[in-house]
């Protein structure tokens, strides 16, 4: 079976790869790492992975495509609070927190890998250093939350969806999914109002802006960065806030 | 659900919805075609200039219009003449 065994193995690589660049890991650490148990899934877009207030008994591991992290008002109205994409944990809380108080959904089709809680819990007792890059990681999180609350708090439309997409770019970067030079984005006016907290309209007229401005240029529902020094600087974009994850 | 395109347009020119949304009926159609437009004046108002020369049109797939909300209509302005306590509209 050896097409199962390398299918198993993709998800943990991005996973090393990404605790290694945020932390240091050796071989025994890295070793442990890619013998975790877990069972593969893949996904269409769209799909609810982990509903607010369940109690997950396993991790989620996004070993290919995007998902985000999302909240709802009572009446329906959706705050997405994060954007994640391959080798991220998307929810590594569930390991010391029993609810969970968010939602977290696909944006385009996607892998991923679901890991028992208790097997990457003993995993981070065991490995100091996989323990202290997991908890590097859940402070990076915490970090990137803050940047966006400033972001929807604090910022114009123009520069908040530049922003947003901005980080979007550089995280992709960091683990080889396209360049800034031509990054064409995956998500929807929709998705990208549902992270700034503009509606789809707006978003829009926002993104023509950009175009305008020479940052994006867009062809119906598809847009790409032509300018990426121009649109930074309308974001005034600082990726020291991502850390070692970007 | 039906699926509706929110086109923005003034006399001249007009920006496309390129994906368009579904609603469940039109009144949430209407609804959400309100809170767009306002939002939309709200961003002019922060920048110091207002253009209420727009619209936007909702249509459906086909391409009909099945709602459509001018700029003007989409918020009242009180003039500085008017008394406090003075009915509305």
């Amino acid at each position: 079976m050896a097409h199962s065994m390398v299918e198993r193995d993709v998800p943990l690589l991005w996973l090393t790869r990404k605790l290694k660049r945020i932390g240091q890991l050796d071989a025994d650490d890295a070793s442990r790492l890619a013998s975790l148990p877990l069972r593969i899934e893949r996904i269409p877009r769209h799909r609810e992975l982990v509903r607010e207030g369940a109690a997950p008994e396993q991790c989620c591991l996004l070993a290919s495509g995007f998902a985000c992290r999302y909240k709802e008002t009572e009446t329906g109205a959706r705050q997405i609070v994060s954007f994640h994409l391959r080798g991220d944990l998307l929810d590594i809380q569930h390991l010391l927190l029993a609810r969970a108080d968010h939602s977290l959904q696909t944006i385009t089709e996607a892998t991923v890998a679901w890991i028992p809680k208790p097997e990457l819990l003993r995993l981070a007792w065991e490995r100091p250093n996989v323990g202290k890059a997991l908890w590097r990681d859940t402070l990076i999180d915490a970090s990137i939350f803050r940047e966006w609350v400033l972001n929807v708090g604090r910022r114009d439309a123009k520069s908040r969806v530049a922003h947003m997409l901005c980080e979007f770019v550089v995280r992709c970067e960091a683990v080889g999914l396209g360049t800034a030079a031509n990054f064409e984005f995956p998500m929807t006016q929709e998705q990208i109002g549902d992270a700034t907290g503009l509606t789809t309209v707006h978003v829009n007229r926002t993104l023509k802006s950009l175009d305008a401005d020479g940052a994006l240029v867009r062809d119906r529902n598809r847009f790409q960065v032509v300018d990426w020094k121009r649109l930074c600087g309308i974001a005034e974009f600082d990726p020291s806030y991502l850390h070692a994850a970007a | 659900m039906p699926r509706y395109f929110m086109q923005l347009r003034d006399g001249s020119e007009e920006l496309l919805d390129p994906d368009g949304l579904e609603y469940a009926d039109i009144d949430i159609l209407q609804k959400n075609v309100l809170v767009a437009v306002r939002e939309l004046i709200s961003e002019d108002v922060k920048s110091g200039v207002v253009d209420l020369r727009f619209r936007i049109d909702a249509e459906d797939r086909d391409g009909s219009i099945v709602y459509s909300l001018a700029f003007t209509r989409a918020l009242e302005i009180i003039p500085e003449d008017r008394p406090h306590g003075a009915q509305h509209g």
